[in-house]
């Protein structure tokens, strides 16, 4: 008897202990979205994971002739894109997954500074930062009707100037205007 | 000074033995060169029966080509005298080394695809790789592995799989991107360049 509860007291420790690793390991702007399976369908299923790994390499690779983008890049932790086909089998789910993780972003004070929502797309763009001034983590969540369920997270610590960097390089304009907005926001909270 | 015919013998001897030993040597290197060639490396021969599971002997088409950096660097020796294409030119500087089979004649029906691919991701990230992209879909299903050990600015090993209803196919390269991303920083500057006020804000 004894032997079972040192047992149960060593695997609650273990578990408690993992957990505040794991924790202390996540960053505040990475969110978990979940497994997702490809349509039955045999719709289109994409999913893109750029790791801390890759991310050092490119870093070093770019820093002598774009030390701006060098700068960004030196700051993100992870990429991760998921594109699922909708079909009448996965439709709910989808839509449903992206209703949760909206609203847990929302409870836990992430800020929306897209949403879009027309007939047949619903966009939302999050971001979490520090007190205002790096952007900590970026997620999209779009639900197109007809087409496809669109899930990213970008991970980092990033200035919003360099946002709007990468944005006129590579001529995204929501990049581009969120970059804007979020310096001049910083600039105001200097003030 | 007589020599004696008995010594002469034994230095012809031993010199026919050497010669022989040479000439062994030299067929043993260059068939085990020819079957390198022809032969998958350890990684993505286990993907391959990952993914082709006990259907793997109905596979029976395969072209197997495994070059390394010597016949790159032959290569890259010859196109310096051809005139090519700068981008052409900076594609074969940033290769090392490369390996493509191509294997065809059995079927994997479409529904079975998935848990094959999770298991080939199992086995790869064991392998010390990570997948850095993945699409699925009808006919062709694609994936792209990045080798996390030893990478490095001049280091980067990738394998992508392209797999059809009857057709897969592994591709490993070996190859150095410096030369390749300086080719794309310098299309990204003209094509893109950046506005004053933007570059200001950057601290540029």
């Amino acid at each position: 008897m004894k032997s079972y509860k040192t047992a149960l007291f060593a695997a609650v420790a273990a578990l408690a202990l993992s957990g505040a690793v794991w924790a202390q390991e996540t960053p505040p702007g990475q969110i978990e979205f979940g497994k997702f399976t490809p349509p039955s369908s045999g719709g289109e299923f994409v999913e893109i994971n750029v790791s801390k790994a890759l991310i050092n390499m490119a870093t070093k690779l770019v820093e002598k002739d774009e030390p701006e983008i060098a700068g960004l890049l030196k700051n993100l932790i992870s990429v991760r894109v998921n594109v699922v086909g909708l079909d009448s089998k996965n439709r709910s789910e989808l839509e449903q997954r992206a209703r949760k993780v909206r609203q847990d972003l929302e409870k836990k004070g992430w800020e929306k500074v897209v949403s879009v929502q027309k007939q047949k797309e619903d966009v939302s763009v999050f971001v979490k930062t520090s007190e205002g001034e790096t952007v900590q983590g970026l997620a999209i969540v779009v639900i197109e009707a007809e087409k496809q369920a669109v899930f990213v997270n970008v991970v980092g610590d990033i200035k919003p100037e360099q946002l709007a960097v990468v944005g006129e390089r590579f001529n995204i304009d929501p990049l581009k205007k969120l970059g804007a907005e979020k310096h001049a926001a910083a600039e105001q909270t200097e003030k | 000074m007589k020599t004696q015919p008995g010594h002469n013998t034994r230095i012809g001897g031993g010199a026919l033995l050497i010669v022989l030993s040479l000439a062994l040597a030299l067929g043993l290197g260059l068939a085990l060169a020819v079957a390198s060639v022809l032969q998958q490396s350890r990684d993505t021969r286990a993907l391959r029966d990952c993914l082709l599971g006990k259907q793997k002997l109905a596979w029976r088409d395969r072209i197997v080509v495994n070059t390394g950096p010597v016949t790159f660097g032959a290569v890259r020796l010859v196109s310096s005298f051809i005139e090519l294409p700068q981008e052409a030119r900076v594609g074969v500087a940033s290769l090392r080394g490369a390996e493509v089979g191509v294997f065809r004649g059995g079927s994997v029906a479409p529904e079975s695809r998935p848990a094959a691919l999770a298991k080939a991701d199992e086995l790869m990230v064991k392998r010390g790789w990570t997948r850095v992209v993945g699409v699925q879909g009808r006919p062709e299903t694609v994936m792209v592995y990045v080798r996390e050990k030893g990478l490095g600015e001049n280091n980067l090993v990738c394998c992508v799989v392209v797999w059809n209803e009857n057709e897969l196919v592994i591709v490993k390269v070996k190859s150095d991107p410096e030369p390749l991303l300086r080719l794309a920083a310098e299309k990204i500057r003209t094509e893109h360049p950046l506005p004053l006020r933007v570059a200001r804000q950057a601290g540029l």
